[in-house]
């Protein structure tokens, strides 16, 4: 043991550090604690401050095609509407998981969908070095979304990976019910609480930035008229200014 | 209700979690990051925080999450030879976790008023000066006992898994020397079994104890010198 002594090396890190390495070197063995309800406190947290950091780097990412204060703000406002749209989607996982007479378990289900949203969260900001090229290379605004889009439906599905393990790894049965069920109400509400909380990403020749816009319209829509725009067909002549936008309304 | 209205309402309800926690962070535990998490996400975040005040969220794992990470980090390199299999390494996890729990709630009961040894030996001198009687003076004593007790116990668990992390520490260095170099030392091979048999000992310190009495041992004890007490008075009265 002296020897040993002798050559003790710095302390192991934090359990909150631990588990964010576990969720990106060993996925089964966050979900195997999962399983067996092992201080799920710490790895909430951990998983929180995973959304935090990795979509807040990304929020930054797509800020900075306006630049800004718009850096900031998207950094801050990605990680928060990824954070209330588990809040809202989470409980409705064990309402389902109960519904199909599978074992339902808030504080299970809650770190289930965090650690599936943490995965993507860190997926997205591996990616935001594309969006920061997409903006040095001065991509269009619709090209620009679309990058976005992609990135986000890739981290997604990586999410969502991770996410069916941990189901059928508590149990088979219902999988397939209560997985579309969960992934429709995540869309519907994440979808719409992104578009409450936009604007994310701004022209660089918007004058005003806000933090948050007046409700109007629909994502679909908007999602809808931005295909269009990237194929060349436009709406109008040009996007409006927010005094002319103010103007209209 | 719009959506600034509900914002303030989300806003309020979490800061006033977030106040309760620093408030009472004494007796539930929790730091300024907690309170943070809190404020900001307490739908989230709530749950996890009330399991683990209820004591319904298991023990901290980190020893645990070190231990499966250095062997599975070590098992890349020529230390894998050296290695228990996969369901020793589960089973020896299994005991760092219940070892680490246990200082926990061990610490979660010293923190009870009713734990503190301050405030035992302040009653046992009341006692002693009220004149009570015999058996409330040995009551208070036994209550110091254990007490001194749990804390000699943590105090054991605490540097047990305080040694057992630093084994680990030189475990993961150990693998990156062994992965440069190709073929394990002795010294290696007596790290690996150091650690392992460190952490089987986990196990056997609870047996080995010497203040842990059994309980019903203890009860035993406590109604003989009960019996001791009431034969003692009823022998006064009987001469009185």
């Amino acid at each position: 043991m002296s020897t040993i002594a002798g050559s003790m090396q710095s302390r192991p890190p934090s359990p909150v550090l631990q588990s964010i390495d576990q969720l990106l070197r060993d996925a089964p063995a966050v979900l195997e604690r999962i399983r067996e309800g092992r201080d799920l406190a710490t790895l909430a947290k951990a998983m929180i401050l995973t959304i935090a950091f990795g979509g807040g780097v990304f929020g930054a990412a797509m800020g900075t095609f306006r630049g800004g204060e718009q850096i900031l703000y998207a950094g801050v406002k990605l990680p928060i509407a990824l954070l209330l749209t588990m809040a809202i989607c989470a409980p409705a996982l064990t309402a389902l998981n109960r519904a199909v007479g599978r074992a339902g378990c808030m504080r299970r289900d809650l770190a289930l969908v965090l650690s599936a949203l943490a995965r993507s969260s860190l997926v997205l900001a591996a990616q935001a070095p594309l969006v920061l090229l997409a903006v040095r290379a001065e991509a269009s605004y619709h090209a620009v979304v679309l990058l976005v889009v992609a990135c986000c439906s890739i981290a997604g599905i990586v999410g969502l990976t991770l996410f069916l393990r941990g189901l059928h790894a508590t149990q088979s049965s219902g999988l397939w019910t209560v997985a579309p069920a969960l992934f429709l109400v995540f869309a519907l509400v994440g979808t719409q609480m992104s578009w409450t909380l936009r604007p994310f990403l701004l022209r660089p020749r918007t004058p005003d930035i806000v933090f948050v816009r007046a409700v109007e319209g629909s994502f679909f829509e908007s999602v809808a008229r931005s295909v269009q725009s990237a194929r060349g067909i436009y709406m109008r002549e040009s996007a409006p200014l927010p005094s002319e936008w103010e103007g209209e309304r | 209700m719009k959506l600034l209205d509900l914002g303030i309402l989300y806003g309020l309800i979490g800061v006033g979690c977030a106040v309760v926690l620093l408030l009472r962070r004494n007796e539930i535990g929790g730091s300024w990051l907690d309170a943070a998490l809190l404020a900001g996400f307490w739908p989230v975040y709530g749950p996890f925080l009330l399991a683990k005040i209820q004591g319904t969220d298991e023990g901290p794992e980190g020893s645990e999450v070190a231990f499966l990470t250095a062997l599975r980090r070590a098992r890349g390199t020529p230390l894998a030879a050296l290695l228990p299999d996969q369901q020793t390494v589960l089973a020896l996890a299994r005991r760092l976790r219940v070892a680490a729990g246990k200082v926990q709630e061990i610490d979660a009961i010293l923190a009870r008023p009713e734990f503190r040894e301050r405030q035992a030996l302040v009653r046992q001198r009341e006692l002693r000066d009220r004149g009570a009687s015999e058996c409330a003076l040995s009551t208070a004593s036994i209550r110091i006992q254990n007490i001194r007790r749990l804390r000699a116990l943590r105090d054991r668990f605490a540097r047990e898994l305080d040694e057992v992390e630093e084994l680990l520490s030189q475990l993961r260095t150990q693998a990156e020397v062994v992965r440069l170099a190709g073929v394990p030392d002795d010294e290696t091979r007596d790290l690996v079994q150091e650690l392992v048999s460190r952490v089987e000992g986990l196990d056997r310190m609870l047996d080995d104890d010497p203040y842990v009495t059994p309980a019903e041992e203890a009860k035993r004890a406590f109604d003989l010198r009960l019996a001791g007490e009431s034969d003692v008075s009823g022998g006064t009265a009987e001469q009185a």
